[in-house]
C-alpha cells in the first residue's frame, strides 16, 4: 500500500474519532457508550500521531487540536490523588489504566511541540505521581520461596519474575506488564537496559511466551498441559517488545519469530476489527510484509472506523502511522 | 442512754444493681465475641441466615428440576427443552428481555469446552416461541479480551446470525455500580454490565464440566462470566483471590432472578474447565433454584456436594439461598439413576495457590 494511501486511511479513521467522540471529550468501547480511560487513551494517542510524528503546523487540522484537548481534558478529570486512574471517571479505585495515563503523559510530556500544544503546568506533576503509583502498587508482590515452587510445579512459570497486574497488590498477567513496561520505557527510555524492575518485567514476559509461540493472559502451562495463545496477549507483548528492545533480547531467540508468525496466523484468521486492528499495529512493528494492511484495509469502512469502535479505530489509526512516536517520544 | 444509729456507708451499687451489671456486661461481651467470630457475616447476618435456613426447610416447597434426556446435538433440541420447559415452574417470558449467559471460554480443539451453539438455538427458539420481547446473548469471556473469534470458531456467531439475536460483550457494556446482597467476598459492590442488571430475566448456560478449582462448572460459577474483565481484569484473577465460593455465591445473590439450562449431552471431566476428556451424559437440566439444579448436576457427573466437595454448592444451600439437599428437591422428567454416570474428579489444587 502507498504511503498516501496510508495517510489517506489515517485521516479517514480521524474522521470517525471525531465524529464518535463524546460530549464530554471521552471515547467509549462500543458505539453511543460511556466514556472510558483506555479508548479515551488510544484515540489521544492516536490522533497525535501527525504531530508527533513531526508534521508541520500548517498540515495539521485545526479541529484536530481541539479534538485532542477535549480528550486530554476528560482525562485529567480522571486522574486520582494516589497517582492513577480507575476504568472511567465513576471508579474511584485506580488500576490499570494508570499505564495508559501516564503512556499518553509520557508521550506528550517528552515531545517539545506537543508540550507547547497540549501541556498543562499540573502534567509533570501528574505523570511523576502516575509513574511512582505503577512502581509502588502495580507491581505483583514477590511470591515466597513455597509458594512459589507450588507455582511452579503447577504453572511451570518462574516466579521470581514479577509482572503488573490489573489492579494494586495482584498477580502479574502479560497485558498489564505489557502496557506497564510501555509507560515504563517511554517515561524513561533508559529503563530497559538500567532499572531492575523493568528488565525483570521484561524477564516475566519472556518466561511466559507460550512454546508453540505468542502468548496468553500469563499461563503458558496449565499444570502437564499447554495453555494455546491467543491474539490479544501476543500483540500486545509485542508491541512492548518494540518499545523495549529487540528480538535479540530474549533469552530465547526465537521467541519474537514464533509470535510473529502466531500472529500472523491469527490476524489471516480473524473476523475480528479489533483483532485486526491491534495485530496488525503489532506486526506492523516487526515484519515488512507488503500486504500486511490488506485485512486492516478490508474491514475499514466508508465511515473511516473498524466497526462502529472507536477503540478499536484507534488501533487502526496507530497501524496506519508511519512513525513511532508513541513508543519513542521527541525522536 | 442514747443508742445512735452508725449510719450505713452507702454503697455505690446494690447487690442487685451490681447483678444485673454483671449479666448486662456478660451478654454484651457475648455479643461483640460472637460479632467477631461469625464474620465475615457479622452476628445479625448469621441469625438472619439460620432463621432463614430453619424456616425453608419447614415451610419452603421443594425446588423442581428437569432432567431431559437428550442423546446428541444432531438432533434438533427445541423439543427436549421445551418438554423440560413445561414439566416445571420456569418463569413466564412473555414480554420480557432475557438474557442468556453461555459458558464461552476458549477454542480448545476437540475439546468440550463451550456451551454448544445447538443448545443455545434451541434455548432462543424456545423464549421467542413462549413471547419473550428480547433475547440476547451475552457473555464476558475470561481468557481473552476480544472474543469475536470465539463465537466463529465456536459456531455460535452462525446462531446468532441465523436467529437475528444480538450478542453483548459484557467485558465491555456500559457498567452499573450495584451493592452486594450478601457481603460474604469483602466487597461493598460490583461493577456489572448494564445489560445483565436491566434484564428482566438471566438465564445461566453452563457445560457441565469438572473444574480445578471448584470441583465443577455450573450454573452458578458460569455467573463469573458476567463480571467484566475491563475492571476485573482477565482471567479475573481477583475475584478468585477474595474467595472463589464466595464470589460464586455472591454473585448469585446480587443477580436474581435467574434460570439454568444446562448443556450435559456431552460434558468434561477430569481437568476441567479446559483439559478435561470429553464425556457424554446426555442430559439437559433446567431450574430456577440455581443451587438445586447444581447440586442434581453434581449428583449426575458422580459427585456429592458437600462442605468438603463442590464447596460454592453447599455454602448456597447453608445460606439459605436454594436446596442442595436431594429430599428438598423434586425432579422430573427422567430418574437420576438413568442419567448418572461417574465423571473422572478434577485435579486437587492447594487452595493457598490463588493463581489461576
Amino acid at each position: 500500500m502507498l504511503v498516501s494511501d496510508l495517510e489517506a486511511r489515517q485521516q479517514s479513521a480521524f474522521d470517525f474519532l471525531f465524529a464518535n467522540q463524546n460530549h464530554d471529550g471521552g471515547w467509549s468501547y462500543k458505539a453511543k457508550g460511556l466514556s472510558y480511560t483506555e479508548p479515551t487513551a488510544m484515540a489521544v494517542l492516536a490522533l497525535l500521531s501527525p504531530v508527533g510524528a513531526g508534521r508541520a503546523d500548517n498540515k495539521v487540522r485545526t479541529d484536530l487540536v481541539q479534538v485532542v484537548k477535549a480528550g486530554l481534558d476528560w482525562l485529567r478529570m480522571g486522574w486520582h490523588e494516589d497517582g492513577g486512574w480507575g476504568i472511567f471517571h465513576e471508579d474511584l479505585f485506580s488500576n490499570w489504566n494508570t499505564y495508559l495515563g501516564a503512556w499518553v503523559w509520557g508521550i506528550i510530556l517528552k515531545t517539545p511541540l506537543l508540550v507547547s500544544r497540549f501541556a498543562q503546568p499540573d502534567d509533570e506533576n501528574r505523570l511523576k505521581h502516575a509513574h511512582e503509583f505503577m512502581l509502588d502498587k502495580m507491581r505483583e508482590p514477590k511470591v515466597g520461596a513455597d509458594e512459589g515452587k507450588q507455582i511452579k510445579n503447577l504453572f511451570s512459570i518462574n516466579y521470581n519474575f514479577q509482572g503488573f497486574g490489573w489492579g494494586p497488590r495482584e498477580s502479574g498477567w502479560v497485558i498489564p506488564t505489557s502496557l506497564a513496561l510501555i509507560a515504563l520505557t517511554v517515561f524513561d527510555p533508559t529503563a530497559p537496559t538500567t532499572d531492575p524492575i523493568v528488565q525483570n518485567a521484561r524477564s516475566y514476559l519472556s518466561d511466559r511466551s507460550c512454546p508453540v509461540g505468542g502468548w496468553n493472559v500469563g499461563n503458558p502451562f496449565m499444570f502437564d498441559k499447554q495453555l494455546p495463545p491467543t491474539s490479544d496477549a501476543t500483540a500486545y507483548a509485542l508491541l512492548a517488545w518494540s518499545a523495549t528492545g529487540t528480538a535479540a533480547d530474549f533469552y530465547r531467540e526465537d521467541t519474537t519469530n514464533a509470535a510473529v508468525t502466531k500472529l500472523s496466523t491469527f490476524l489471516a484468521d480473524s473476523k475480528s476489527d479489533l483483532t485486526i486492528t491491534l495485530t496488525t499495529w503489532a506486526l506492523r512493528l516487526w515484519q515488512d510484509d507488503p500486504n500486511q494492511f490488506d485485512a486492516l484495509a478490508k474491514q475499514q469502512s466508508k465511515l473511516g472506523g473498524w466497526g462502529e469502535s472507536s477503540f478499536a479505530t484507534a488501533f487502526g489509526a496507530l497501524a496506519l502511522s508511519s512513525s513511532r512516536y508513541y513508543f519513542k517520544p521527541g525522536s | 442512754m442514747s443508742i445512735s444509729r452508725v449510719k450505713p456507708k452507702k454503697r455505690l451499687l446494690s447487690r442487685r444493681q451490681f447483678t444485673r451489671l454483671l449479666l448486662l456486661g456478660a451478654t454484651g461481651g457475648t455479643v461483640v465475641v460472637a460479632e467477631i467470630a461469625s464474620r465475615p457475616l457479622g452476628l445479625l447476618k448469621w441469625l438472619g441466615v439460620n432463621f432463614n435456613r430453619v424456616q425453608r426447610s419447614v415451610f419452603a416447597a421443594q425446588s423442581q428440576v428437569a432432567i431431559i434426556n437428550a442423546l446428541t446435538y444432531e438432533n434438533d433440541l427445541l423439543p427436549a427443552l421445551r418438554s423440560g420447559w413445561d414439566l416445571i415452574d420456569m418463569p413466564d417470558v412473555t414480554d420480557k428481555r432475557v438474557v442468556l449467559k453461555p459458558n464461552i471460554i476458549y477454542n480448545i480443539p476437540g475439546g468440550e469446552t463451550n456451551t454448544r451453539p445447538e443448545v443455545i438455538d434451541a434455548t432462543i427458539r424456545l423464549l421467542v416461541e413462549k413471547g419473550a420481547k428480547e433475547v440476547i446473548v451475552a457473555e464476558g469471556t475470561a481468557y481473552q479480551r476480544d472474543i469475536t473469534d470465539l463465537l466463529w470458531q465456536s459456531g455460535i456467531m452462525q446462531v446468532l446470525q441465523n436467529n437475528n439475536v444480538r450478542f453483548v460483550d459484557l467485558n465491555y457494556d456500559d457498567l452499573v455500580k450495584v451493592p452486594v446482597k450478601g457481603g460474604y467476598a469483602s466487597r461493598e459492590f460490583y461493577w456489572l454490565p448494564k445489560t445483565v442488571v436491566e434484564a428482566d430475566l438471566l438465564i445461566s448456560m453452563p457445560k457441565l464440566k469438572t473444574h480445578h478449582w471448584t470441583g465443577a462448572t455450573l450454573s452458578m460459577k458460569n455467573l463469573y462470566g458476567t463480571v467484566p474483565g475491563l475492571k476485573y481484569g482477565w482471567p479475573k484473577n481477583t475475584l478468585h483471590v477474595t474467595g472463589i465460593e464466595a464470589n460464586i455465591i455472591e454473585l448469585y445473590q446480587t443477580l436474581a432472578p435467574l434460570v439454568a439450562i444446562v448443556d450435559g449431552i456431552l460434558g468434561m471431566e477430569g481437568d476441567g474447565p479446559l483439559f478435561g476428556r470429553s464425556k457424554a451424559a446426555q442430559v439437559l437440566v433446567l431450574g430456577r433454584d440455581l443451587v438445586a439444579v447444581d447440586a442434581t448436576c453434581a449428583r449426575i457427573m458422580g459427585f456429592e456436594p458437600g462442605p468438603n466437595t463442590i464447596k460454592h454448592i453447599w455454602f448456597a444451600d447453608w445460606l439459605g439461598l436454594g436446596f442442595m439437599n436431594q429430599d428438598k428437591i423434586k425432579l422430573k422428567g427422567v430418574q437420576l439413576n438413568s442419567v448418572k454416570q461417574t465423571f473422572v474428579a478434577p485435579p486437587i489444587i492447594d487452595e493457598g495457590i490463588t493463581r489461576y
